[in-house]
């Protein structure tokens, strides 16, 4: 017999390093407390990549099309532009650079599933637990929860999505004076109330 | 911490940690119901949680039975929760 997670919840989770001109990474770019560039200084830094490529990773060139290893099986499960409803696209146009700087070629863990969860086929997700997947407005990573709440569910996931359209990455964590706010607090209740009913 | 330690390492540390955890000695040693543990995280610890989510749930693990020894009381949970954020990771 094997134990399994019974489910999993995730706050504002990043999930994948290959778009970074997702409409939530565009219209939050400047909004603290992460920054996009910040965002992708950590992702440089976590997957172990020169931080000089920061230019280049920020107009999307280490996932241009003609970098073949990242197929498109993979695209696919980041296409923001499938994936997310009218409400979030906005009149966001997705950037694509047909002729990249192949600046992702050396980076082993760029299309690692295991660092980028969006990059899973079908079939890992509909392996996955039951989930609870929450998002705020003004966050960069949005889309990454947002888009990956949508592959669950099409999976055959059941999924919990609770989008905070006032709420901010890192809110979660603010939640005790002087720096309380309500909607992390909301966050909180709905995270625990959930857990209570669904674990 | 970055920049001596970067991916997968914490993705392993994470997935060594939910194995001990999930493994029948513990389950029983903690009365843990294992019905009902989550895997959970903000942020970085989101990507973790929904790394182990994938990783855990398309591999078998091996673990001897479990059924008979838990005395874990039904309303007890266990949250397994991952509070690593790319903060922590990489400053």
């Amino acid at each position: 017999m094997s134990v399994k997670f019974s489910t999993q919840a995730l706050i504002y989770p990043a999930l994948q390093a290959l778009d970074f001109n997702t409409p939530s990474y565009l219209q939050n770019q400047q909004v603290p407390i992460l920054f996009r560039d910040v965002m992708i200084r950590f992702w440089l830094q976590y997957l172990n990549a020169d931080l000089s490529l920061e230019s280049q990773w920020i107009v999307n060139n280490h996932s241009s099309v003609d970098f073949s290893d990242f197929t498109p099986e993979m695209r696919a499960g980041l296409d923001w532009t499938v994936l997310l409803s009218e409400k979030y696209k906005k009149s966001y146009k997705p950037v694509v650079v047909d002729k990249g700087s192949k600046a992702g070629k050396e980076i082993p863990g760029l299309l690692d599933a295991r660092a980028s969860p969006l990059l899973a086929a079908p079939e890992t997700l509909a392996k996955c637990p039951r989930a609870y997947i929450a998002t705020c407005e003004f966050d960069v990573l949005r889309d990454d929860g947002l888009m990956y709440a949508r592959r669950l569910q099409d999976a055959g996931i059941t999924v919990t999505s609770v989008h905070y359209e006032d709420g901010f990455h890192g809110c979660f964590s603010l939640i005790t004076w002087p720096f309380d706010f309500d909607v992390g607090r909301r966050v909180a209740r709905d995270y625990i109330d959930w857990l209570k009913n669904n674990l | 911490m970055y920049p001596d330690v970067h991916f997968p390492e914490p993705y392993l540390d994470s997935l060594a940690a939910a194995k001990h955890f999930l493994s029948p000695e513990i389950l029983a040693r903690y009365a843990i119901d294992p019905e009902r543990v989550a895997v959970s995280g903000d942020s970085s610890g989101g990507n973790l949680a929904a790394a182990l989510a994938q990783e855990v749930h398309t591999e078998a693990i091996s673990c001897r039975d479990v059924g008979e020894n838990t005395e874990a009381n039904p309303e007890d949970y266990v949250l397994f929760v991952f509070f690593s954020r790319f903060q922590q990771m990489t400053l």
